[in-house]
């Protein structure tokens, strides 16, 4: 069609030229030179981490229906939303028995449960229906669902300084939040109103982040979960949005995905479909899903353990982040002992301290992590190759290289089976002996739930079982641990060291002391909670 | 390109720019290495994230209004060489004084220094600034190898008023404000300049009849204004037989009357028909169309072209308008231009006998201080009049040109920003006192608001309203109207985002106007007004989307 702009000139616009809806046609086209694009070595970098094109489910019809429908992730927060607003408010004005208060009970004996579960299974699937950052997502956007183009709040960007720390902020809070939840015992449970104000606090400060910085700042950097699910989540079977033909992605030149486009939002995570190789930072929020004017983009199943094994690139900071979190589990381990309770008591009276004394609480978990840093240390001193150089890296804490690195990294991420199957584990006391309570904590809003009644008392399993379930769990979570270090090594460390086989060996006989030293500690523990 | 410090910097350790990439927030899109002018950004593959090379870097920052993650930071001064001065003339004569104000760059050396500022943007965010898209990077790249045919050749792809564009466009919110300089904190490249220098040294290529299949279409345009000009020169390049109906008595209508000599020269103005009738293009003047002859014209030609432009005064509500001495801008422009050709002053436009509104230092009221205000305001003051102009915007964000504010001054005339007249009062039917209010008005969306308690009086001899104009659609009205193409509000088309002309704030250069925003929004007025359409009858210019620039 040849049609008379306003200067009288005629423009020529193809026949059924495709072009997204709502916009207006692009009158500059012959000014615009743009650059060639890079892609030597675009196909070996993601090879490896590239879902294969039968895994997309968005290739089912009502499947991309779905996704394409923008109330779709708000009726995934919306329930999430009611449960814990609902937990904030019987906490504070329910009964004060904590297994019978419908906010505690849910909270601690299921939904903790599920979060686990969820991670192991899918990655951030919590992620795309969280309360806390659906919440500070719905005020920044000023909607609940509809893309709106002026946003709440200040806009601004996490400082470099703290940026360059990646995931290990996140660390840090979740610390913080454990060593409240010890403090107070809230997960415990203990009072009711504890778990409301630790609900509160988490809703108040994401809300806070949302306000003052651009998109999931807080999700990416802040809230205490997402390391955790982050790391704990690379076991999960679903690799996230990612593109479906790299090709069309780098030589789009529009990016809307990032940036947004009329339906979608760009990528709240700062996660770039074209360049994403784990399921890391994909929160499944589906924004660019519905933003990318290529249909490009689909949502990938992959086989367990791949983003644990697959990254050609891996994280610095997510390596401390399983060093870490494996501190603190093996902390909360060691806590249920009665040993511990011996020595704690004494270490409290003689240097004038209340539990959990910060002491120990830092303590165990830095030494923990300093034991796998200087495991890491070890074995790349004894079967390091001189001879091979490692190529130097950016200026910044995540880029830095080092032979340090180059062993400790590959080393921690093959650990995250039995990391993972250890924090689930730790969750089953609770859910086997209490969630039957949900039903009289129900009945409890109409004076009905007792602690006399029958399902308050009843367990689903009882100590030794549970005990069995705890340490098969383990088992299954370090022959995973085994496996992804076996190959992990196989492919990051053998070529850079003197002894290939014995690398492998060592990366796989981590594994195992770790898996060994988290199951004893469960037979000690008798399902202490 | 010449490279220099702009604002040159004492401290050499600061003096280039640095440019740094975020660590875990490049995803390594490329966005910004396809759009890097100097080719500064890479990409490292293994890595998969963007890599400078600061020794390449001038500091444009195209990179940052590129980045779609915001992960890139560039620090610093930017690296170009001062801005070639445009001088203007000195207060000229005045009285009488037709010649043209704005001088041109006066040499070769001039524009060659100019051209060598330009980066050639691979995404050159001037040209969606530019209303009639320009090829910007295009035409300087040939003016900077002295290529004026090739010059000419890219803009004709675009324009064919490039001689009057350059001289009456407001480039400090188009082009100029766009510029990549400019977005970035710098002065623009002096893209009017360069563009009027072209068509000063070599002249506009008349028309070239092409001989072909569409020989035998014979097209009616209603209107010889810009719109109009465009399209006849269209259409007869394509081999069409064209005529063209003009109400007026002379062609060009905006051109011809509406600006006056000392901002657009006659030569300048009439050349376009100068032309366009040397190459057969039958001009009617004096010759209306009302409403009911478009079917009379469709009798007669192929087809129908209705520019007839946007020109409805805008006349404010306020008591007194109606009052003898009281006019709009367009009839006192059209006459102010035959009374200065004719050598002679106000009192030549006079109609009423009242003793002295004509005389020397009358004064002119003039509501309105945009484009067509400063003219009005500019010729009365060659007739020999005072001239006061109102407006009730503030100086920050009103659309006046900051060059013509400044030569409307130092030609003596008188601006009041933030202020308003609320009344006309009359001495024996005749306009005689304005009563006028201050304004206040804090932020540029947002309407002045009028202090009532605040009013003064002035005492006036006549009065012209320049608030702007409106479409008058009759002619069209009996068409039905589907929109152009679907624009959802709101919504930034994408390769204008992608481009970064919406990126940043508005550059202190464009008088804190967002550049982007209003190149956009004309875009998406273009694009999505009614489009009016019939069989066999089109509509172009500012009948289409209401009143707005020459271009
Ligand atoms: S996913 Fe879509 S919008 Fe994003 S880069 Fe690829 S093609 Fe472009
Ligand atoms: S500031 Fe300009 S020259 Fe420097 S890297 Fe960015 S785009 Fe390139
Ligand atoms: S545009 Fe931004 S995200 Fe994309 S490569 Fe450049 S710095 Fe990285
Ligand atoms: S002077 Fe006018 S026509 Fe020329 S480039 Fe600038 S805006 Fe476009
Ligand atoms: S934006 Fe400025 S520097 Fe870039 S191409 Fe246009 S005129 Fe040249």
């Amino acid at each position: 069609m040849t049609t008379l702009t306003e200067a009288g000139t005629a423009v020529d616009e193809p026949a059924g030229a495709a072009r997204p809806a709502g916009t207006t046609r692009d009158p500059v086209v012959t000014a615009v030179h743009l650059r060639p694009v890079r892609r030597h070595g675009m196909e070996e970098r993601f090879a490896p981490t590239d879902p294969a094109p039968g895994w997309d489910v968005a290739r089912h019809p009502k499947v991309a229906r779905l996704l394409r429908n923008r109330r779709f992730q708000f009726l995934l927060i919306l329930p999430n939303q009611i449960v814990f607003w609902a937990v904030i408010l019987l906490g504070l004005l329910g009964t004060v028995v904590p297994g019978l208060n419908f906010g505690t009970a849910i909270t601690w004996y299921l939904w903790f449960c599920l979060v686990f579960v969820m991670m192991v299974v899918v990655g951030r699937a919590w992620c795309a229906m969280c309360p806390f950052g659906g919440f500070g997502e719905w005020v920044q956007r000023r909607a609940l669902w509809q893309r709106t183009q002026k946003v709440l709040g200040l806009g601004r960007k996490l400082p470099e300084p703290v940026a360059q720390y990646g995931f290990l902020l996140s660390v840090g809070s979740f610390l913080v939040l454990t060593w409240i939840e010890e403090t107070f015992n809230i997960a415990g449970p203990g009072a009711p109103h504890a778990t409301s104000w630790m609900v509160v606090g988490i809703v108040a400060s994401a809300l806070v982040f949302f306000l003052a910085f651009e998109r999931r700042t807080f999700c990416r950097y802040v809230c205490p979960l997402s390391a955790l699910i982050g790391t704990v989540g690379a076991m999960g079977s679903v690799a996230g949005f990612r593109t479906r033909d790299r090709d069309v992605c780098v030589a789009c030149e529009t990016k809307e995905c990032m940036r947004g486009s009329s339906s979608g939002y760009g990528c709240p995570w700062y996660t770039w479909p074209g360049s994403a190789d784990s399921n890391l930072a994909c929160g499944l929020c589906t924004e660019c899903y519905k933003s990318c004017p290529s249909d490009n983009i689909g949502l990938f199943l992959q086989k367990p353990m791949t983003s644990v094994v697959a990254p050609t690139r891996r994280r610095f900071d997510v390596a401390w982040a399983v060093a870490v979190l494996w501190g603190l589990v093996i902390y909360q381990q060691l806590n249920a002992t009665s040993v511990y309770g011996t020595v704690d008591n004494w270490l409290n009276t003689t240097l004038h301290l209340r539990y959990p004394d910060p002491v120990d609480y830092v303590g165990i978990i830095g030494l923990v992590a300093l034991v796998m840093g200087g495991a890491a240390w070890v074995v790349q001193h004894a079967l390091a190759r001189r001879d091979v150089v490692i190529p130097s890296g950016g200026t910044n804490y995540l880029e830095r290289t080092s032979r340090f690195r180059a062993f400790f990294v590959p080393l921690m991420y093959g650990l995250i089976p039995v990391v993972g199957a250890d924090y689930f584990a730790r969750q089953l006391p609770k859910f086997f002996q209490h969630v039957p309570r949900l039903v009289p904590s129900v009945g409890a809003w109409f004076g009905a739930g007792s602690t006399h009644s029958t399902l308050y008392r009843y367990h689903l399993l009882a100590d030794p079982r549970i005990v069995l379930v705890q340490v098969l769990v383990i088992a299954l979570g370090t022959l995973g641990a085994v496996s992804t270090s076996w190959k992990i090594s196989g492919r990051d460390l053998a070529g850079i060291s003197s002894r290939p086989l014995a690398v492998r060996l060592v990366a796989v006989g981590l594994a195992l002391a770790c898996g060994v030293s988290a199951g004893v500690l469960y037979v000690v523990m008798h399902a202490a909670p | 390109m010449t490279l220099a410090l702009n604002p040159p910097v004492a401290d050499l350790a600061r003096a280039t720019p640095s440019v740094t990439v975020l660590v875990d927030r490049c995803a390594g899109c490329q966005e910004c290495v396809v759009r890097c002018p100097t080719d500064a950004l890479d990409l490292d593959v293994a890595r998969w994230v963007a890599v400078a090379d600061q020794t390449r870097c001038v500091g444009c920052r195209q990179c940052v209004r590129t980045c779609p993650f915001s992960a890139i930071v560039v620090e610093g001064p930017a690296l170009v060489s001062e801005r070639t001065p445009v001088h203007f003339a000195e207060p000229p004569r005045l009285r009488g004084d037709l010649s043209e104000t704005r001088r041109g760059l006066s040499s070769w050396d001039e524009a060659l220094a100019e051209a060598s500022r330009c980066l050639e943007c691979p995404d050159p965010t001037c040209v969606r600034g530019c209303p009639t898209h320009n090829d910007i990077p295009g035409f300087i790249r040939a003016v900077a190898a002295r290529d004026l045919a090739e010059a000419h050749r890219i803009l004709r792809r675009t324009t064919v008023l490039p001689d009057v564009c350059s001289r009456v466009c407001d480039q400090a919110v188009q082009c100029e404000g766009s510029c990549s300089w400019s977005l970035a904190g710098g002065t623009a490249v002096a893209i009017g300049a360069l563009e009027r220098f072209i068509t000063e040294q070599m002249p506009v290529p008349a028309p070239v009849r092409a001989a072909g299949p569409k020989a035998d279409l014979d097209v009616g345009i209603v209107g010889s204004g810009p719109a109009g000009i465009a399209a006849a020169w269209e259409l007869a390049e394509a081999g069409a037989r064209v005529t063209v109906y003009e109400k007026a008595s002379m062609p060009g209508g905006l051109l011809g009357w509406g600006i006056p000599d000392f901002t657009l020269p006659s030569e300048v103005a009439d050349r376009p028909w100068a032309q366009l009738r040397d190459a057969g293009v039958e001009l009617r003047c004096d010759a209306p169309v009302a409403p009911d002859d478009v079917e009379r014209l469709l009798a007669s030609h192929d087809a129908v072209v209705l520019a007839h432009g946007a020109g409805v005064p805008i006349t404010p509500p306020v008591p007194g308008v109606d009052l003898e001495g009281v006019e709009d801008a367009s009839s006192f422009l059209e006459r102010s231009h035959r009374a200065l050709l004719a050598g002679s002053g106000l009192a030549e436009l006079e109609t009423s006998r009242v003793a002295g509104a004509g005389q020397e230092g009358a004064v002119v009221l003039v509501l309105g201080a945009g484009n067509t205000a400063m003219d009005v305001a500019r010729s009365a003051r060659r007739l020999g009049a005072r001239a006061v102009c109102i407006d009730w915007m503030d100086p920050r964000f009103a659309p006046v040109r900051p060059d013509e504010l400044d030569e409307a001054r130092a030609e003596g005339v008188e601006v009041r920003f933030n202020s308003t007249v609320v009344g006309l009062e009359g001495a024996d039917g005749r306009v005689a006192v304005a009563r006028i209010a201050a304004t206040r008005q804090e932020r540029a969306d947002r309407r002045p608001e009028v202090l009532e308690s605040d009013i003064v009086t002035l005492a006036i001899d006549r009065v012209v309203l320049a608030m702007g104009y409106r479409l008058d659609r009759s002619l069209a009205r009996d068409l039905r109207e589907v929109p152009f193409a679907k624009v959802v509000d709101e919504y930034p088309d994408r390769r204008w985002l992608a481009s970064g002309i919406l990126a940043n704030p508005a550059p202190r250069f464009a008088r804190h106007q967002p550049v982007g925003r209003l190149a956009l929004a004309r875009e998406s007025a273009r694009q999505s007004a009614a489009f009016p359409r019939a069989a066999r009858v089109w509509v172009a210019g500012d009948a289409l989307v209401g009143p707005s620039t020459v271009v």
